[in-house]
C-alpha cells in the first residue's frame, strides 16, 4: 500500500490526487465483489452447500477486507488531527484514560474489609425487605440475622477507626466488584427470575424456593467474608492489624457455621463433611444403585430423571475443611432455565479489581 | 503508618519459639480428644444417633494435622511434644463423661482460638501467619458445632454459638 505521508507540509496537490484515485479504483473494484457476494446472498436460490462454500471465494474475501482497509485510510485521512499538523491514520486513537495511582496499602485492605462488612449489611437488608425469611424457624433465622447485622456493623466501626488512624478515610459502601457481579445478579435471580435469558431460550421463572436461596446466599457471603480476611491477614503490614482482622474473621466463620446447621439439618452432615468423617474413621462403603431407569413404569422414569436435571445445590457443612480455606465459594441460586440450569456464581475474595483503593469516593457508575 | 520494608516470610527467631509452644498445645488437644473418646461410650451417650463420635474423630484428626503443619514449618527445631502440664490440667474434664467433655471440648478450641489470636498480635513471619490464620477460622468453626452438639439452638444461645467473648489465652511463652 502506498506509504501515507505525515505532514501537510509534505503532501503535493498531485500526490493527494493520485492516492484519492487509487483508493477510487480499489473501492470500484471491492464494491464489485460485494455486490456480487449480496446478489448470491439474498437472489440467488443456492442449495445448502453452496451456501456453505461458495458465497466468498478467497479473492472476495481478500477484496472485500482491501475494502475494510482503504476505507479505513481514507477515513483516517479525514479525520481530525489531534496532533499539531499530523494527518490523523489508522490506529491513531485518543490517548488512554490513565487511573489514578493505586497502591495496595494497609488502608486500602481496611477499606475493603469494610466494603465486605457493608455488602453483608446490604444482603441481610435486602433479604428482610423481601421478607422471606419472616416466621422460619418460628423467628429464629431473623434473631441470627439481627445478631449478624450487629456483629457488622460492629466490625466496620472497627475498621473505620483503624482506617482513620492510619491517616485514610473510611469506606461506607458495599464492595463494588462483589455486589454489581455476583450479589445483584443472585439476588435478581431469586426474586424475578430471568424473564429474557436470551434468543430461544425460555424465561426462567422466580426462585422455586427462595428461603433455601436467601438462606444459602447468606451462608455464602459469611463465607466469603471469612476468607477474605484470612487472605488480607498475610497482606496486612503490622502484627496488631493482623491481630483486628483475625478476630472479625473468626466472627465471619462461626457467622458461616450456624448458618449451615440451620440450612443443613443432617448430622453429621452438616457438622464436618462426610468425605472427612470416611477419612477419620473408614467405614464399610455401601453398594449405591446408579440405574434408576424402570422400563416398566416409564412415568416414574422420566419424573425422577426430571427431578435429577436441576442443578444440585450443594448442602454446606459447619467445617468444612480441615483448615481454613481461601478458595472460591460456590452460590448456586435460582429456579432452573428450560434445562434445569441453575445461576451458579463464585463468590472470590477480594483482588486487585475489587480493592477499594484510596482513590474511590463512591462506587463508579457502570 | 505504612512498614517501609517487607515483613519476612519464614519465622524469626521469636516466632520459632512462639510456633513451637502453639504445636505443643496442639499436640496436647489431639491427645485430648484421643482420650475422650477412648474413655467414654460416645454411641451410647449420642442417643438421638446424630454421629458424635465421627465429629470427634475429625476434630482429632484436624488437631493432629496442625501440629503437623507446625512441624513443617519449624523443621528440626520443632518440638513435637505435648504441653504435659496443659494436658494434665484439662484430662479430667475430656474423660468424665460426654456432656463434661463436650464442653470441655468447646472451651478448649475457644481457648486456642483466643491463645492463636494473641500469637499473631506478636508474630512477624508471614509464612507463620498464613498457617495460624487458617487454623484460627478452622478451630473457630469447632467452637459453634460443639456448641450446637450440647443441644444450643435459641437466640439465647447466640453467644455461645458464636463463642463471644470466651476463651482464655494460654501462655505463649515456652513456659506455657
Amino acid at each position: 500500500m502506498t506509504r501515507v505521508a505525515t505532514n501537510f507540509d509534505d503532501i503535493s496537490r498531485d500526490e493527494l490526487r493520485r492516492q484519492v484515485r487509487e483508493v477510487g479504483a480499489n473501492q470500484a473494484a471491492n464494491a464489485d465483489a460485494t455486490r456480487r457476494v449480496l446478489r448470491g446472498l439474498f437472489e440467488q436460490p443456492l442449495t445448502a452447500v453452496q451456501r456453505r462454500g461458495g458465497l466468498f471465494g478467497r479473492r472476495d474475501v481478500l477484496r472485500i477486507g482491501g475494502a475494510t482497509i482503504s476505507l479505513g485510510a481514507l477515513m483516517a485521512a479525514c479525520g481530525g488531527s489531534n496532533n499539531g499538523n499530523t494527518i490523523g491514520r489508522v490506529g491513531d486513537a485518543p490517548p488512554a484514560r490513565t487511573l489514578p495511582p493505586a497502591e495496595v496499602n494497609d488502608i486500602v485492605l481496611l477499606r475493603t474489609a469494610s466494603s465486605l462488612e457493608y455488602s453483608a449489611i446490604n444482603a441481610y437488608a435486602a433479604a428482610q425487605e423481601l421478607g422471606v425469611l419472616d416466621g422460619v424457624l418460628d423467628g429464629l433465622v431473623l434473631d441470627y440475622v439481627k445478631r449478624f447485622v450487629a456483629d457488622h456493623t460492629g466490625h466496620a466501626e472497627v475498621l473505620a477507626e483503624l482506617t482513620t488512624e492510619l491517616g485514610g478515610t473510611p469506606w461506607t459502601e458495599g464492595n463494588c466488584r462483589l455486589e454489581s457481579a455476583f450479589l445483584q445478579p443472585a439476588l435478581q435471580r431469586i426474586v424475578e427470575g430471568d424473564p429474557d435469558p436470551g434468543e430461544g431460550a425460555e424465561p426462567i421463572p422466580p426462585s422455586d424456593d427462595p428461603v433455601r436461596d436467601v438462606l444459602n446466599l447468606a451462608h455464602a457471603l459469611e463465607t466469603l467474608a471469612g476468607a477474605s480476611y484470612q487472605t488480607l491477614v498475610p497482606l496486612l503490614g503490622t502484627p496488631e492489624l493482623r491481630q483486628e482482622a483475625i478476630k472479625i474473621a473468626a466472627d465471619e466463620v462461626r457467622h458461616s457455621a450456624l448458618l449451615a446447621l440451620t440450612i443443613n439439618p443432617e448430622r453429621p452432615g452438616g457438622w464436618v463433611p462426610s468425605d472427612a468423617v470416611a477419612s477419620a474413621e473408614p467405614a464399610e462403603a455401601e453398594a449405591t444403585t446408579t440405574t434408576v431407569q424402570d422400563i416398566a413404569q416409564p412415568e416414574t422414569t422420566t419424573t425422577v430423571a426430571e427431578e435429577q436435571r436441576a442443578t444440585e445445590i450443594p448442602p454446606p457443612t459447619a467445617v468444612p475443611t480441615q483448615f481454613g480455606s481461601v478458595a472460591a465459594v460456590q452460590l448456586v441460586v435460582g429456579a432452573g432455565d428450560q434445562n434445569g440450569v441453575r445461576l451458579r456464581v463464585n463468590l472470590e475474595t477480594p483482588s486487585l479489581n475489587s480493592l477499594i483503593y484510596e482513590y474511590l469516593d463512591t462506587c463508579p457508575t457502570a | 503508618m505504612q512498614q517501609s520494608s517487607a515483613p519476612p516470610r519464614r519465622p524469626t527467631d521469636a516466632d520459632v519459639a512462639l510456633l513451637g509452644t502453639l504445636q505443643g498445645y496442639e499436640l496436647s488437644a489431639r491427645a485430648l480428644y484421643a482420650a475422650a473418646r477412648q474413655n467414654i461410650d460416645w454411641v451410647a451417650a449420642d442417643t438421638d444417633e446424630q454421629g458424635w463420635v465421627d465429629v470427634i474423630d475429625v476434630f482429632l484428626d484436624a488437631h493432629e494435622a496442625y501440629a503437623a503443619a507446625f512441624s513443617g514449618q519449624l523443621g528440626r527445631e520443632a518440638p513435637n511434644a505435648r504441653n504435659q502440664e496443659f494436658y494434665d490440667a484439662r484430662v479430667e474434664d475430656f474423660t468424665a463423661d460426654a456432656a463434661s467433655a463436650l464442653q470441655a471440648m468447646y472451651d478448649l478450641e475457644a481457648d486456642l482460638v483466643v491463645t492463636y489470636e494473641a500469637a499473631l498480635g506478636v508474630m512477624e513471619g508471614i509464612d507463620g501467619v498464613t498457617l495460624v490464620s487458617s487454623i484460627i477460622t478452622a478451630e473457630a468453626r469447632h467452637g459453634t458445632v460443639l456448641a450446637n452438639m450440647q443441644g444450643k439452638r435459641s437466640a439465647d444461645d447466640l453467644d455461645d454459638l458464636l463463642v463471644t467473648d470466651q476463651g482464655t489465652a494460654l501462655p505463649l511463652g515456652q513456659e506455657g
